[in-house]
């Protein structure tokens, strides 16, 4: 390249690239929850499609497997819980204050959760399963947690390129609330 | 025998006229800025993507440090990779500027770049899910093989793409034979489409985000559609229509042997004196690997010609070949002609068996008598390729011809001893008075080139004038 191309190429190039960088600081980042969906009855339906429709499957086990073939981010430890929790939340799955769902079988893996209520409110959603899409994924069903925690049920938004997680989460929650 | 091609020399009408002049040369430079843009501007198109989407925003800790470079490296390693792959497409509107050998040149330079920013991408992420996930870095990578969705297969690529650089740097290439070389470089195609899933899986910048999948796919699939157009259809359906065989074999010297194709639409051959092909000898052995070769007689309907050193491995078979073989060709290529000639005045130098595309040129070039001096520099004057050519040429044409037999005046020295002492470039200009002012070619062995060219540039001649060829491969 002559010099005056190189020139004229570099000063384009500092520009198009400040231009997008500070466009990308002003940007959404990649997986984020969206506002609350509008309430339409108790518990929210979660729409899917036919091909992908998640499915039931009492019969999976429900201990955390680590050979599954998909990618399941094992989480056994109780993971969110807001401030207020009562001092006596201790999840343990015999204690009164929890119930835990199906194990949800979808198009990325299985899902199942530990729902621990104190009264009519939600005080910790635990994961036992949480398969994902992929590592980039596996922060999802933390941030779902969080969400359930703080809507009280399953009526929140969905993680933006996260749609079939959301969804199998919100059938494993509903599938736990059922319990109480 | 009295029909064969080989009987008599058979010269072509050279050249009436040739376009010269400074403008040529702005036109290509001209044309060099935007191919080197546009390539420059896919860089930073991936860039600009990776920028927009926030990819420096979340970047706080160590491992969302590692999640950016992960992103970065691939995105640039892969951009890299892609532009490497055209250059060795053939393409014709980068050759055309480049040359082939300019592109080829380009495509290793570029090698190693990739791959270590390949790797850097897969030790970034690495690093970085060994730390989300709490787990050493071993588990992590049996997790990423075998559990994360089409990162084995990313993986095995990673792995041959490491193995076809390793056997691409010089020193390997040295040690290993042709043959061997192209083999394992075959693969590096298979390295690459092995590791194109996980882009479209799980890579953060593509997965799941329409506009850049868009993007990434159109790339890929132009390369593709390139590599696929340019090497496989076009040289397949040539040979085909072509259908060249080996028509006779002539020995030259006692290391060099022509070989004389012939088929059918030999008028309607493209190429002009100084390019090349390669051919593909259709021996059950031999089919897969082509060899580059120069013409060494100007196309003439009748047949064309190759003059072929005996370089040991594959060469020293052509030698042995027998008529009747079929060949298939893949070409022309190079830029080693009339059409790069800015000047009135041309000077032609050659040595060994570089001799092949001078004696076209020196065949076909427009000259006037006394317009083109030809150096030719051989061991020994008795047993010389296509020396009774060449002078034949330069006696009808009144070419000065300069034939510098004998070893070397000194281990510098392109030239022979002539007991004058006198350096290589004022013997050059003594042979060759208006070299500064003319168009230099020049075609040999690496090392003796290299030092001609010292001698051209010293002498005074504008780099933009002076021509040569890499066997680049």
């Amino acid at each position: 390249m002559r010099k005056a191309t190189q020139n004229i190429v570099g000063v384009i190039s500092l520009g198009v690239l400040a231009t997008s960088w500070s466009l990308g600081q002003a940007a959404e980042t990649g997986l984020s929850l969206a506002a609350s969906e509008p309430p339409s009855g108790n518990s929210a339906a979660p729409e899917a499609t036919a091909t992908d429709t998640p499915t039931t499957q009492p019969g999976v086990e429900t201990s955390t497997s680590t050979e599954s073939t998909q990618n399941t981010a094992s989480v056994p430890t109780p993971t969110k819980s807001t401030s207020s929790a009562p001092s006596s939340a201790p999840t343990q799955k015999t204690s009164g204050g929890s119930q835990t769902g199906s194990a949800i079988q979808y198009k990325y893996g299985v899902i199942q959760v530990e729902v621990v209520k104190s009264g009519s409110t939600i005080t910790a959603v635990n994961l036992i399963q949480a398969g994902t899409r992929g590592p980039d994924w596996a922060v999802v069903p933390d941030m779902l947690a969080e969400a359930a925690v703080s809507a009280n049920g399953s009526n929140f938004g969905n993680v933006s390129g996260a749609t079939f997680t959301t969804q199998a989460f919100k059938q494993a929650l509903e599938s736990a609330l059922a319990k109480f | 025998m009295s029909n064969s091609p080989a009987n008599q020399l058979r010269l072509t009408e050279p050249n009436k006229a040739v376009r010269i002049g400074e403008r040529k040369v702005v036109r290509i430079k001209r044309a060099q800025d935007i191919i080197e843009t546009l390539a420059w501007s896919i860089v930073m198109a991936v860039l600009v993507m990776f920028l927009i989407d926030g990819g420096l925003k979340g970047v706080t800790d160590l491992p969302t440090t590692l999640g950016a470079i992960s992103r970065l490296t691939s995105l640039l390693g892969t951009a890299l990779l892609l532009i490497l792959m055209l250059l060795i497409a053939r393409v014709p509107w980068i050759d055309k500027f480049y040359g082939h050998d300019g592109a080829t040149v380009v495509h290793k330079r570029l090698g190693k770049p990739v791959l270590y920013l390949i790797v850097a991408h897969f030790l970034a992420s690495l690093v970085q899910y060994s730390i989300n996930n709490g787990k050493d870095l071993v588990t992590t990578f049996w997790w990423f093989v075998f559990d994360v969705q089409d990162m084995l297969l990313a993986t095995i690529g990673l792995f041959l793409m490491i193995v076809v650089v390793l056997t691409s740097i010089n020193f390997a290439r040295q040690k290993m034979s042709y043959e061997a070389w192209y083999f394992v470089h075959l693969v590096s195609y298979i390295s690459v489409a092995v590791a194109v899933p996980h882009i479209f899986t799980s890579g953060s910048d593509v997965a799941g985000k329409p506009v850049q999948t868009t993007i990434w796919v159109s790339l890929y699939l132009f390369v593709f559609l390139n590599i696929l157009w340019f090497r496989v259809i076009i040289p397949i359906r040539k040979s085909f229509r072509k259908r060249l065989v080996l028509a006779q074999t002539v020995r030259e010297s006692s290391d060099t042997v022509s070989l004389y194709l012939t088929g059918k639409h030999l008028q309607k051959i493209e190429a002009v004196s100084g390019q090349f092909y390669f051919l593909r000898f259709l021996t059950p052995t031999q089919w897969w690997r082509p060899h580059p070769f120069s013409i060494s007689a100007a196309p003439n309907g009748e047949y064309l010609r190759f003059t072929i050193g005996d370089r040991g491995d594959d060469t020293k078979l052509m030698q042995n070949l027998k008529p009747g073989t079929p060949i298939a060709i893949e070409g022309p290529y190079g830029l080693f002609t009339e059409e790069r000639r800015t000047k009135e005045k041309v000077v032609l130098i050659a040595s060994g068996i570089g001799i092949p595309p001078i004696r076209t040129l020196a065949e076909s070039m427009a000259a006037r008598p006394g317009d083109i001096t030809v150096i030719y520099r051989v061991r020994n004057e008795n047993d010389a390729s296509l020396l009774n050519e060449i002078k034949e040429i330069c006696r009808r044409r009144e070419f000065p011809l300069h034939i510098i037999a004998g070893p070397r005046a000194n281990k510098n020295s392109w030239l022979n001893d002539d007991r004058s002492n006198n350096p290589d470039v004022a013997r050059l200009t003594m042979m060759a008075p208006h070299v500064s002012e003319a168009d230099v070619y020049v075609c040999g062995p690496e090392a003796w080139t290299h030092s001609v060219l010292k001698s051209v540039r010293k002498a005074g001649t504008p780099i933009d004038s002076i021509h040569s060829e890499e066997y680049a491969w």
